[in-house]
Parts: structure tokens; C-alpha cells; sequence
């Protein structure tokens, strides 16, 4: 089973297995030796496929962050359960999450809540727009995470949504 | 260098221009103090700050608008003189009014002149009737009964916009005159069925426009004298991102005359301290759009081509010293551009990212304007602009150079910037050839939008972080020798 | 050590002639592994697809780490059984890397009858853990099978290798403290409950798994009690409910990820001290074989040149080059691992029975695993042979090999035949894993040596009745022998009745034999000890 990484939220599916060199990087079909040097302060220099590439490049966690010819880049990875829970498990509609990140300016709905689809939830204020979260199906309010005034990143969870009882 | 005009100036503002601020103050001998939200408590303005105040709000925006507060401090700090940046308190004239009444400078205009130039309407007759040129309009409520020949007074093209609308509805552009009263039939019953109103408003339609804008400065004594021009026609979401100077899109008369015509506009409102007015320029023709009494974010463009540090001209000023120097010596040399380097996205319609500075690297041989450094990080608390880049050369194209490989070797990581968008916009065919215009990058989206990775890319950054992530690197370890060297094989 | 300096001469025509003749054999193994694999009819396909199931190999390439390699073992079992209804037995097994451990490897393939169990796959699952037992190898089991073939039940249900040794196999395997892990992709039904419930640990994926005795159908039919698969045996009920199984997965790639966490946590076992050093390639090409092996299996050959092509270096140790000819003992390495080997290169005499026992001997208080190469037509016979105690030296190679301590892996390279067979650590002898090549044989004597003696015995009766027989008569009689014989002692036929572990490209065999030996040496090896020598 390959690694899960996204460049950018790009999916790539990835190896690495060690070689007579150092290391091999496994990538779409292809098997490319790669070894990595360590300078100071994040310089780096990637060898791959026997050509050198100086870069940049500091983690935060399970995501490497790159600055490579001008420009960066966010390589994110995903353990291989956690990818797969999130794929096939839940429904994505259960959790609304911010698409930007922004201030929340009204909040219409309380847990327990229950709301049709298309209904507006929150009033959201993001780059001096307000945008209407809407539910995207009928259900029950579980939890308002934001009150009004708060600020929140992108991706935040600002309301979960749970299915109704018939 | 002139002698300290003051003892203690105290930076009513935050990020970039704090530290800009402060950087001139300190220069002069002058202990620099700034007022600080706890959100911003990391940021460099902070450490550079001979003092440091903290101030709270219900928001940290609230708490750099809370001007009772930051004056009260001020005062408690025993500080002679307040400098209110741009954005925040910088243009309202009863923050400059109550620091004049708190025995204190305030490092700007004088209040009526704010109020003067913060009333749109006022501000325009007023240039108006100073005989300096404001686009041609019609406005219906004056005389309903006239309204059409007005409108056809003011020439084609011609924007027929509703007088209670907004938001482009019932907008209509008139390119031929005598289409003139079937439009304004169809924009009046827009106008009603959007706004209930049918009222209109007619005014001279710039095909393509240019936004330049000039920098003044006048002292208490009514010397004033323009600081050349800024073209900042790049725009995105109504915000500059690209200023430079000398605009490429003038000729040196219209340069010559568009500078003097600012200057004038100052002088007929004597005007004190530095401010910047802006004109809308296009078919050769231009019009006065607003005055800014304030410093504006893009002053370095002026400052690197005629090398006059205008922070320490509003100093000056603000401490009653006479400008001293006539128009002639202002001389501008060379080019000069500045890209704003903001937190967000350029691909996902510029949306203001937010994220930790795990490396912030600026590049060498640029002037960098920055509010935030390696360690800190940008929230969703203020303005997304987290650094200015200023490059100065002998010509344009020698800038745009210096421009792109300062965005080049930019290393900002942990949050996303604009920087590589910046660089391919240095790169852009109409960018270089100097053809610029308000709409230019809503008429490119394919500018903003992420180049595709190629393959040879992707390796490099899929092996680079392979090497660097645990899990991955753990997993290689893991296959013992024997099976490693064997490789991938069936039987 | 020195290298073997082959004599080989690559030009001539009897090598280019060979190397035809082998390279097809080859192809054709690979073609028949390859419809094995993937050739299944359209609806198999469809109704896997209908079911939301992946195709069982794509589980399995899922499951290993990638950049490793998978040691295919009984690639073709069943070949020649149930008119070919069961390719592979419906069974996939093999040694692997998962999570960076060694693994034995045993998936049911649900593209072939739902996966139900055939008397030979119930075979090949006891003699997969039979292996994971010798070689302390972790199981993965992953589980969907529609369950025993009923109509075959006599083959596969009461006797003492049947189905319940998959069973007892699992208990011992967990009682040797070897973890287990079952995924259970699709019913288990029956026994087949057994299997997840027996493991360690157990994933099983929500909505395509379930576990119970009885299906909803032998439920209704016995108490009349109407239920849904989900409710009688779903992934929710067991994880949630009855604690037969352990992880709830979303999906079969939740699954194999969860799978490969839970395996990543096993700690690796000590592996038994012998000595290795860093691997070399041989010295010679392995595709060389091909042209170096004859076309009639009659034809004598070096095996030297055989050893050349698979040991590192092509460098080789001989023992006693002068005394007993016709076995070749030496040490020699395979990717590092000193190994002992004998390899017949002739009949087997006293000299060379007695230099084979002496060998096995050295090498087990050597602690040096030992690799048999058969090119065995068997044990010299004769009076003067059996004056000189032929059978006497024969059983002492034979108690060397039945007590060696160190594992043993076996080669049919050629031929094996007769008691030869017992003497060069034939199936019965526990092999740790016992491989042929495309062009082997196996049987107790060769087919033609068979027909003439079965039709000389009938002659002599015939005549002590004072009859003749025709050419015709003698011809019907011995004609079906040699047909019988030859298609029973073919490689495909030993291979399909899970005689050996699977046939080999003989290219294949270096790294066969490398993962074979990594997998030995899980398991401590035993001080040497044996039985009485008849001196």
C-alpha cells in the first residue's frame, strides 16, 4: 500500500524504499534513487536521479513545507487509516467546514436544532464578503463551534450536522 | 541629518508600517514607541519598539480603533507626537483633533483638511470648483427636465448608473450617443424594478483605466510641492498590488502636468504634511478621484526614486519645520516598483490564507517592508499584507528584473503567499510592455492560477519530503535488508 | 572460496537447442500462472464488481509494501484437478513484506467459486501453515469464501489433514506466540468463522464482511428465524456486539491500512545466528540455465554449472572433490547466506551416500542450512552394489537427512526418482519449502523403466501359462503405463497435487531461495541429533 501525500491538495501516491545508493522514491510507475542533504536552517539539497536541486524546506508535523525555484509548496501527509476512514466513512455533508479562513458575524441555528436543506446556518465574513453557510441537507444541528465575532481558519468545523431520527 | 523633532513618537498601528514608522523615528534619535494588541504581542514592530504598549479591544481590531484609549496611553508615556500609520485612526479627523487637544502632534494633516478630503462629495466640488478636472457627470435629481442633453454633454462613452443602485445593477454603458435615450429608458426601468427607484446618474465611462496617483507634501506655511507619481493599476479585488514609478503610461507632459495639478489641488486646500492624490487616467485624459491624507502603504516607491525619506518629511513637518526645498530639487531617478506580498491564495480567487512562518526568508538586493518574521505568524485577525518588496534600478525593465528574482528567492513557508503569482505577473507580456489597467487581472484569470506541477517537479517535492517524513521513511527502514535489495519482484 | 569456471559453450548447437526448448517451458508456465491469476470468466468479474469487492490480487498488492518482493508459493495447484474448475486451488499464498515484516500470506480467491474450498485448497491452506509453523512465520488471512465445496466433502472434511487442520494449525501457530491477523473481506461461514475467531486480531469490513456459523438461509431452515447477514454477522454486531472480531474498516482499503498498522506493531522475530555476509550476484546469468539443463531428462549434465548460476559469485566450496563423484557437497552463499549444498551428478553410490551423510552432518553442527538439488535417477542397483550394502548406505544419507537440525530447502532441478527421492530430502523429509523446475519429474522410477516392468511381469505370468503375447497385447498393456506415468510424474502434476510448494522459473530460483532462507531462520535451531547410523 503506497503513502497518501498532496501537494497543494493534489493526491500523489507515494514510496520509498531503500537502495544500493540510499533511497529509491516510488512514483507513478516509476523507481528514481533520491538521497537528501541537510544544510543549516532548512537549505537542503535533494539529489534525484543524479541531478542536484537546492531547496528549502522545514515540517510542521505530518506536513513539509518546500520552497523549490521560486516557489512553495505544502506537501501534506496522510496515514494510510486515517485517509482510508475518511474516504470511505461518514458523509462529508455531516460536517460544514469554513471554505476560507474569515470571522463568524451571526450564528441562526442552536444544537439540537432541527433545519432543512438550504436553510442558513451562520453568516460568515470573510476578504469584506459575507457569505451564507447553508445546510446542505435536512438534519439536526449536533454543534455550533463559533460564536459571533470569532475568528477561525480554513477548514475549521463550524457546524456538524447529524441525520434525523425518523 | 536634521535635529530630532521630537523627544517620543508613538505609532498608533502595527505590522509593516509600525516597524517603517519606528525605523525613521529610532534613525533620528527619537525614542520610538508603539501600541500593541496581544494577538500581535510576537510581531517584529514589538521587539524593535523602545516601548511597547499593550492596548485590548473586543477585537484586536477594536483595540487599534479605540481611540480614547491609545491617547490616554500616549499620554501616560509621556510621548510628544503620534504617527497613525495608514488604515486604522490615520484618517479620522476627531483622533487628530483629540491628540492635538491631549497635547500631542498628530503626524498628519489637520483635521479639517481630513474632513474635507474624507467627504467624497465635498472633496470633488471642491477640486471642481477649483477648476481642476473631475469626470463629467449628469445627475438627474438636479434638473430631471435637462438630464438627457447634460448627459449627452458629457460625452461618449458613457456610464448610466441607477442614483439609489449599487453593485453594477441597472449599470449601462453608452458607446454611441444616439442610443442615448433608449439606454436611459432601459436603466430607468431597471433601476425601478431593482431598487424601486428610477432615478439616474450619468458620468464619463475610461475605457481600461489607469489608476495613478501623486505624492504631495506641504508644510504649515502652504509650501507644497508634488513628489512625482505612482502607477498602481494593478489591482485585484479593488486592492493595489503593484506600484511603481514613474508610471510607464504617461508621456512627460502628461506626467509634468498631472503632478502639477495634484500640487495645485493641495495648495487650494492647504495642505499640511504628506498626502497622495489619486486620479483615474485613460484615453489621455484624467480626473481626480480622491485625496488620501495619510501616508500611503506604497510610499516607497516614491522614496526609492527620489530618495527622500518621506517619514522624516512628515516628522518634519508635524514639528512646524518649513519643507525648506522648492520643486526643482525634487528629482526622481531611475524606476521603482513595489509587489505587495500578501497571505493568500491567487488561484483560489486571492483568499486570504492564514498559517505559521516556519522560514521567512526575504530576498537580498530588495528593500523589504516587513510587519512579521520567522517564528510568528499570520491569523485571520488583520489584513492579510505581511511584507512589501521595493526594488530600485536605472530603468523599467532592469526593476521588473530585480522584482522577479526578489520574489524568486522570497522563501516564505508554513502559509501561503502570492509570491510566485507575483513573479509571473513580472513575466506577463502586457506587465512588461507596460500596458496596465484596473481590470487587467479580472481579464487574465489565467495569471492567478497555479501553474501545473511538472513531473520532474513533483519528484523533487515528493522525494524531498519523503526523506523528511517519518512514517515514510520509517516504512523503508522497516523492509529488512535482504527483501529491500531484492526489490519489487514476483514469481 | 573460488569461483566455478564454467565450460559452457554458448555457441554450440545442443545449447542454443536447449535454450529453445527451456525458454518455452518457461513461457508456458508463465502463460499458465498468468490465466491462474487473472483469466476469469466475464460474470466472476461482474458480480465481484456488483458486490463492491476488489479482485483478490488487487487486496494483495494493496496489502505488501511496495518495492518488495512476494514469493508466489503453489502458483498452480490444482492445475490438473476438477477439470480445471479451480485454478490455484481458489487460493493464494505466498511470503511477503508487510509493515516491513515477513508474513505468510493466505487469501482466499473469491474471482474463483466464491472461494469455496476445494479438498486441494484445503491442502494448500494446511500446508501454508504448516510452513508458517516451521518458519515461524506471521499469517495474514484474507478471509472471503463462499466455504467447503460440499459436493467433495469426503476429500476435505474427516481426516487427519483435512479442514480441521487449518484450525488446529491456527491454534498451534498462536501457541507458538507467531501472531495472526485475519481480514475478513466476505462471508465466513461455517468453518470458515473459524479462521478470524482463531486470529489475534481481526478487521473486517463493514458491509461486504460477515462472520457466523450458519448463513441466514441454514438459520431459517433450522429455527425458522429470519435475519439479515448484516445483523447476523456484520462487522458492526462482531466488533460492537459479540467480540469475534476486533476492527471495524469503512472500506477493504480502510482495511488493509488498518491490516498494515496492526502487522506494523508485531515485533520482529530474532532471527537464528548463521553466518551471512553481504550478497553478490553470480558470476554467470541465470538465463543461462536455460541452454545448460538437457531436453530428455536422461541426458547427463554438470551440476556444477547449475550451481554456478545461483550461488554468489558463482563461488563454491567443494567437499571431497575426489570421493563419491557423483553427489556434489559444498558450501557455497545465496544473497549472503552460506548454505551447504548437495546436488546428484549421477547415480548414487555407497561412496557418495556416505560422503552426502558425512556432509549433512558437518553442516548441521555448522549450523549452515542446507539446499538439496535433485538430478536423481536413484541408488545404484545390483549384487555387487547390495554385496557392498548399498541399502545400508543408502538409509545412513537418509537418517542425515530425516535428523538434520538446520532447515532444509529442496530443488528438483531435473529429475527425481525412486528411493533417490528419499535420500536428496524429498517431501516427506519436511523441507522447509521444496520447489521444481518447469522440465522436473518425480516419480518412483522413470515412466519407461515403469512400462517394461510392468509389461515384463505380465509377460512372465503369460508364460508360466504357457502363453505369448502379441506386440498388440504387449503394446495395450503398456502403453497406458507410460501415459499414466508420464503425465504423473510431470512437474504440473506434482505441483497441482501440492507435492511441492510450486514451480520455478529457474531464473527465479536465487531469490526463491533467499526469501526461503531469511523465512527459515525465524525459527531457533535445534542442537543436532539423530538417530542410529547402520555403520
Amino acid at each position: 500500500m503506497l503513502h497518501h501525500l498532496t501537494i497543494d491538495d493534489m493526491p500523489h501516491s507515494i514510496w520509498l524504499s531503500r537502495s544500493e545508493e540510499e533511497y529509491c522514491l516510488h512514483h507513478e510507475g516509476r523507481a528514481i534513487p533520491v538521497s537528501l542533504t541537510q544544510g543549516t536552517a532548512g537549505r537542503c539539497s535533494l539529489c534525484i536521479g543524479g541531478v542536484k536541486h537546492p531547496l528549502t524546506m522545514v515540517s510542521s508535523g505530518d506536513t513539509v513545507f518546500v520552497h523549490f525555484k521560486g516557489n512553495a509548496y505544502n506537501i501534506a501527509f496522510s496515514d494510510a487509516v486515517t485517509f482510508f476512514a475518511q474516504a470511505g466513512g461518514g458523509s462529508a455533508d455531516d460536517v460544514i467546514t469554513a471554505p476560507m479562513p474569515g470571522a463568524v458575524v451571526s450564528v441562526n441555528v442552536a444544537s439540537g436544532d432541527s433545519v432543512n436543506e438550504g436553510d442558513v446556518l451562520a453568516i460568515i465574513e470573510s476578504m469584506k464578503l459575507e457569505t451564507a453557510l447553508k445546510a446542505p441537507r435536512n438534519g439536526i444541528i449536533e454543534a455550533v463551534s463559533y460564536e459571533p465575532g470569532q475568528t477561525f481558519e480554513r477548514d475549521a468545523v463550524l457546524v456538524k450536522l447529524v441525520l434525523e431520527d425518523d | 541629518m536634521t535635529k530630532a523633532s521630537f523627544t517620543a513618537v508613538l505609532v498608533a498601528n502595527r505590522g509593516e508600517i509600525a516597524c517603517r514608522i519606528l525605523r525613521t523615528v529610532q534613525a533620528q534619535g527619537m525614542r520610538g514607541l508603539v501600541v500593541y494588541h496581544a494577538a500581535d504581542a510576537a510581531t517584529p514592530a514589538i521587539a524593535m519598539a523602545d516601548t511597547a504598549i499593550e492596548i485590548s479591544g473586543a477585537t484586536p481590531v477594536g483595540a487599534y480603533l479605540d481611540a480614547a484609549q491609545i491617547i490616554e496611553k500616549a499620554k501616560a508615556a509621556g510621548v510628544d507626537a503620534i504617527h497613525p500609520g495608514y488604515g486604522f485612526l490615520s484618517e479620522n479627523a476627531d483622533f487628530a483633533r483629540a491628540v492635538a487637544e491631549a497635547g500631542m502632534a498628530f503626524i498628519g494633516p489637520t483635521p479639517e483638511a481630513i474632513e474635507l478630503m474624507g467627504d467624497k462629495v465635498r472633496a470633488r466640488q471642491f477640486v471642481a470648483d477649483n477648476g481642476f478636472p473631475v469626470a463629467p457627470s449628469a445627475i438627474e435629481d438636479d434638473d430631471p427636465e435637462t438630464f438627457v442633453e447634460r448627459a449627452r454633454a458629457v460625452g461618449a462613452p458613457l456610464l448610466i448608473k441607477p442614483s439609489a443602485g449599487g453593485g453594477g445593477k441597472g449599470m449601462r454603458i453608452v458607446r454611441n450617443l444616439a442610443l442615448l435615450e433608449e439606454e436611459i429608458e432601459r436603466g430607468r426601468s431597471e433601476g425601478e424594478r431593482y431598487f424601486g427607484d428610477g432615478r439616474l446618474y450619468a458620468e464619463r465611462y475610461i475605457e481600461r483605466p489607469r489608476h495613478i496617483e501623486v505624492q504631495v507634501l506641504g508644510d504649515a506655511a502652504g509650501n507644497v510641492v508634488h513628489v512625482f507619481e505612482r502607477e498602481c493599476s494593478v489591482q485585484r479585488r479593488f486592492q493595489k498590488i503593484v506600484e511603481e514609478s514613474p508610471s510607464p503610461g504617461l508621456t512627460i507632459r502628461e506626467r509634468a502636468n498631472i503632478c502639477e495639478v495634484a500640487a495645485g489641488i493641495a495648495r487650494a486646500a492647504g495642505y499640511r504634511n504628506a498626502g497622495t492624490v489619486e486620479f483615474i487616467y485613460g484615453q489621455g485624459e484624467f480626473f481626480f478621484l480622491e485625496m488620501n491624507t495619510r501616508l500611503q502603504v506604497e510610499h516607497p516607491v516614491t522614496e526609492e526614486v527620489t530618495g527622500i525619506d518621506l517619514v522624516a518629511e512628515q516628522l518634519r513637518i508635524a514639528a512646524g519645520e518649513p519643507l525648506g526645498y522648492g520643486q526643482d530639487a525634487v528629482k526622481s531617478h531611475g524606476h521603482a516598483i513595489e509587489l505587495r506580498l500578501y497571505a493568500e491564495d491567487a488561484a483560489r480567487d486571492f483568499a486570504p490564507t492564514t498559517g505559521p512562518l516556519l522560514a521567512f526568508r526575504p530576498p537580498d538586493n530588495a528593500r523589504v517592508d516587513a510587519g512579521v518574521g520567522e517564528g510568528g505568524a499570520v491569523s485571520a485577525n488583520f489584513d492579510p499584507m505581511i511584507a512589501k518588496v521595493i526594488v530600485h534600478a536605472e530603468d523599467r525593465q532592469a526593476a521588473i528584473a530585480k522584482a522577479k528574482a526578489a520574489m524568486h528567492d522570497f522563501v516564505v513557508l508554513g502559509c501561503k503567499t502570492n509570491a510566485a503569482f507575483l513573479a509571473r505577473l513580472m513575466d506577463d507580456p502586457d506587465f512588461v510592455s507596460g500596458d496596465v489597467h484596473t481590470g487587467m487581472l479580472a481579464d487574465k484569470p489565467e495569471l492567478a492560477a497555479d501553474p501545473s506541477l511538472e513531473d520532474a517537479t513533483s519528484s523533487v517535492l515528493l522525494g524531498a519530503a519523503a526523506l523528511s517524513l517519518r512514517p515514510v521513511r520509517d516504512a523503508a527502514e522497516a523492509v529488512p535488508e535482504l527483501h529491500a535489495a531484492i526489490g519489487h519482484w514476483r514469481n | 572460496m573460488a569461483r566455478i569456471t564454467s565450460t559452457i559453450d554458448i555457441a554450440s548447437s545442443s545449447y542454443q537447442a536447449n535454450y529453445a526448448h527451456h525458454t518455452g517451458l518457461a513461457a508456458q508456465l508463465h502463460a499458465m500462472q498468468d490465466d491462474v491469476r487473472h483469466k476469469r470468466p466475464q460474470r466472476d468479474l461482474d458480480r465481484l464488481e456488483r458486490q463492491d469487492k476488489a479482485f483478490p490480487r488487487k487486496r494483495l498488492e494493496d496489502l505488501l509494501d511496495p518495492g518488495t518482493p512476494f514469493l508466489e508459493l503453489s502458483t498452480l495447484a490444482a492445475n490438473m484437478a476438477y477439470d480445471g474448475d479451480a485454478p490455484g486451488a481458489g487460493q493464494i499464498s505466498g511470503i511477503g513484506i508487510v509493515a516491513g515484516r515477513e508474513v505468510m500470506i493466505h487469501a482466499d480467491d473469491s474471482s474463483i467459486k466464491g472461494g469455496a474450498w476445494y479438498p486441494l485448497s484445503v491442502k494448500k491452506i494446511v500446508r501454508t501453515l504448516d510452513m508458517a509453523i516451521e518458519n515461524r512465520l506471521p499469517m495474514i488471512h484474507l478471509c472471503d469464501s463462499a466455504g467447503g465445496y460440499l459436493q467433495l466433502q469426503r476429500d476435505l472434511f474427516a481426516d487427519r489433514h483435512y479442514a480441521g487442520r487449518i484450525f488446529r494449525n491456527q491454534s498451534i501457530l498462536s501457541k507458538m506466540g507467531v501472531p495472526q491477523l485475519a481480514v475478513v473481506f466476505g462471508h465466513c461461514t461455517a468453518g470458515g468463522a473459524y479462521i478470524p475467531a482463531l486470529s489475534d486480531y481481526s478487521v473486517i469490513v463493514r458491509g461486504t464482511g460477515a462472520i457466523f456459523l450458519g448463513g441466514p438461509p441454514l438459520v431459517k431452515a433450522a429455527t425458522g428465524e429470519v435475519v439479515s447477514v448484516e445483523e447476523l454477522g456484520g462487522a458492526d454486531m462482531h466488533t460492537s456486539v459479540s467480540g469475534t472480531a476486533d476492527y471495524p474498516a469503512a472500506s477493504e482499503g480502510h482495511a488493509i491500512a488498518l491490516a498494515r498498522e496492526i502487522v506494523g506493531k508485531w515485533t520482529p522475530p530474532e532471527k537464528a545466528r548463521v553466518d551471512r555476509i553481504a550478497p553478490e550476484p553470480p558470476a554467470y546469468d541465470a538465463r543461462e540455465l536455460y541452454g545448460i539443463l538437457p531436453q530428455d531428462a536422461k541426458t547427463a549434465f554438470d551440476m556444477r554449472e547449475v550451481i554456478a548460476r545461483i550461488v554468489d559469485g558463482s563461488r563454491f566450496h567443494e567437499y571431497q572433490p575426489a570421493y563419491g563423484q557423483t553427489l556434489i557437497c559444498g558450501y557455497a552463499r545465496i544473497h549472503g547466506f552460506k548454505i551447504g549444498i548437495l546436488a546428484n551428478n549421477g547415480v548414487l553410490f555407497n561412496d557418495s551416500s556416505l560422503k552426502g551423510a558425512h556432509f549433512i552432518q558437518l553442516c548441521d553442527k555448522n549450523r549452515t542450512p542446507l539446499l538439496f538439488m535433485q538430478n536423481i535417477t536413484g541408488f545404484m542397483v545390483g549384487r555387487e552394489y547390495e554385496r557392498r550394502g548399498i541399502a545400508k548406505d543408502g538409509a545412513k544419507l537418509i537418517m542425515a537427512v530425516s535428523g538434520a537440525s538446520v532447515p532444509k530447502i529442496t530443488l528438483n532441478c531435473n529429475g527425481a526418482f525412486g528411493a533417490g527421492v528419499y535420500g536428496m530430502s524429498g517431501r516427506a523429509f519436511d523441507s522447509r519449502f521444496l520447489f521444481s523446475w518447469p522440465n522436473s519429474e518425480t516419480s518412483v522410477m522413470g515412466a519407461e523403466q515403469a512400462a517394461s516392468v510392468l509389461t515384463q511381469l505380465k509377460v512372465t505370468q503369460m508364460e508360466r501359462e504357457g502363453k505369448t503375447m502379441s506386440e498388440e497385447e504387449i503394446a495395450a498393456i503398456r502403453d497406458p503405463v507410460l501415459e499414466d506415468y508420464k503425465r504423473e510424474q510431470s512437474a504440473y502434476y506434482s505441483t497441482s497435487e501440492l507435492w511441492d510448494d510450486g514451480i520455478l522459473d529457474p531464473v527465479d530460483t536465487r531469490n526463491a531461495l533467499g526469501i526461503c532462507l531469511s523465512a527459515a531462520l525465524n525459527t531457533p535451531i535445534a542442537e543436532p541429533q539423530y538417530g542410529v547410523f547402520r555403520m
